[in-house]
């Protein structure tokens, strides 16, 4: 573009700027030489230029750095620990899943499972009863194993001997006594259990025994137990009865299971007893004691 | 960039920087402050920076981080002057450099920058408009207006005296 009177300020204000080229400045001055009329608004246009002043920033010292040497952790270390933490966590998972289905399949079992001979009756009625609390058992029905590393237990074959007990026992015992003031027929539930350690069972509780693969029978007149008396027709009375009787085992009309602790490892129920007849000192078929006791138990 | 790079910015361009703050806001610690935060910002990212594009790299974090400054501050009480210990350059005019420090403090925020930019720091149109987030022309047309304003005061000043 050829520099005139019409566009020498653009041209004037871009050399300014330093923003033409050589061949233009050239141009410009000779423009300038030739228009010396506007050399003036030249120079004045020139006085705008700013005079660079040495100013110096003396904090350089506080904008140094040093490269922070870092301690590298090698990947494979993540990798590793990231395995070791899936594994954990897959061994959670599977033991919290196998736990679960242990406890579900111990109260399907208790259910579920065969009644004693008469035979395997009268063998446990013949033990004193001062024995039964302590006496080794040693059964005959074949026992599924289950591997030591599972320190879970599962009962099976858990008959219950009914005795019962004579007026003229005398036992020492609280139970005993008890069991005096009110003949109800005594139960004995025992069972045996899969894993190396022995415990204890009651009614009330479970807890574990001393002595391994042992386990112990108390009478049911020792547990704590809720006596209340009901009323009713003769024939609803014989139908609750009927129903909740349990010749070898607790039915699932007389055992109710309220609460399937999965993370203790634990079942709460409430067992259900109606006797057969009245109560002592009471003549009328209508009414009849109900025992309901509490159990819980670990495995 | 490496450590090494950076610090060599800083030896570099640390001046320069400083004196565009401090013409622009003529406040010492402010000027200060924004030199120092926009070396750390150029440290934090110095491995994305290339060093080729340091200084620009620093002037565009330092004009940005002046701007929201000012805007925060709503202060442009401008001063006319420098003190007269920054102003340590030997000049054979003194008298014209006063004038101009005046002049200069009758622009605009945006005018004096790019006024500070092309004289000091002898950027082009388009490394200004990459500095300062405008296009090519809105810089040439605020350059032009910004001379033609100094010129015209200077001028009137220079009739006065």
């Amino acid at each position: 573009m050829e520099i005139n009177r019409d566009n020498y300020e653009t041209f004037f204000l871009l050399y300014m700027d330093a923003e033409l080229n050589p061949s233009e400045r050239k141009s410009l001055e000779k423009f300038l030489r030739e228009n010396t009329d506007l050399q003036n608004e030249f120079d004045d246009l020139a006085m705008t230029i700013q005079i660079p002043s040495a100013v110096v920033f003396d904090q350089k010292e506080i904008l140094y750095r040093k490269e922070e040497k870092r301690r590298v952790i090698p990947v494979y270390w993540l990798r590793i620990a990231a395995v070791i933490m899936l594994i954990l966590a897959g061994g959670w998972w599977v033991m919290t899943i196998s736990g679960k289905k242990e406890a579900e399949a111990l109260v399907s079992n208790r259910t579920s499972q065969k009644r004693l001979s008469a035979e395997e009756k009268n063998k446990y009625a013949d033990i004193p009863l001062g024995q039964l609390n302590t006496e080794k058992r040693q059964w005959d029905a074949p026992v599924k194993e289950i591997p030591k590393s599972r320190k879970s237990v599962t009962l099976h074959q858990a008959p219950k001997v009914r005795r019962e007990i004579p007026q003229e026992n005398t036992g020492d015992s609280q139970g005993l006594q008890d069991q005096q003031q009110d003949p109800v027929s005594e139960e004995i539930t025992v069972a045996k259990p899969k894993s190396m350690e022995g415990f204890e069972i009651r009614s009330g509780a479970v807890r574990f025994a001393q002595g391994p693969k042992q386990i112990t029978v108390l009478a049911a007149a020792q547990t704590p137990q809720l006596a209340l008396t009901v009323e009713g027709e003769d024939q609803n009375l014989l139908q609750e009865r009927e129903s909740s009787i349990e010749p070898d085992f607790q039915t699932e009309n007389s055992i109710s299971v309220v609460a399937l602790n999965d993370k203790n490892k634990s079942i709460t129920g409430i067992l259900k007893k109606l006797t057969a007849s009245a109560p002592e000192g009471q003549t009328a078929n209508t009414t009849r004691k109900l025992r309901i006791s509490v159990f819980q138990f670990s495995y | 960039m490496t450590a090494e790079d950076y610090n060599d910015c800083v030896k570099l361009y640390a001046d320069g920087l400083y004196r565009f703050m401090l013409k622009s806001t003529r406040q010492v610690e402010d000027a200060r402050d924004l030199v120092q935060s926009s070396f750390e910002k150029l440290w934090e990212h110095r491995k994305e920076v290339d060093r080729q594009k340091s200084k620009s790299y620093l002037f565009t974090i330092a004009y940005h981080k002046m701007i929201d400054l000012n805007r925060k501050n709503s202060r442009m009480e401008f001063r006319e002057t420098l003190p007269d210990y920054l102003e340590s350059a030997p000049s054979t005019s003194p008298r014209l450099k006063e004038l101009l420090d005046k002049a200069l403090g009758r622009l605009n925020e945006k005018q004096r920058s790019l006024v500070l930019l092309k004289d000091y720091e002898g950027y082009s149109y388009e490394e200004i408009a990459g500095i300062t987030g405008l296009n090519v022309t809105q810089v040439k047309v605020t350059l032009h207006r910004a001379r033609q304003q100094l010129k015209t005061w200077l001028v009137s000043v220079e009739n006065v005296l």
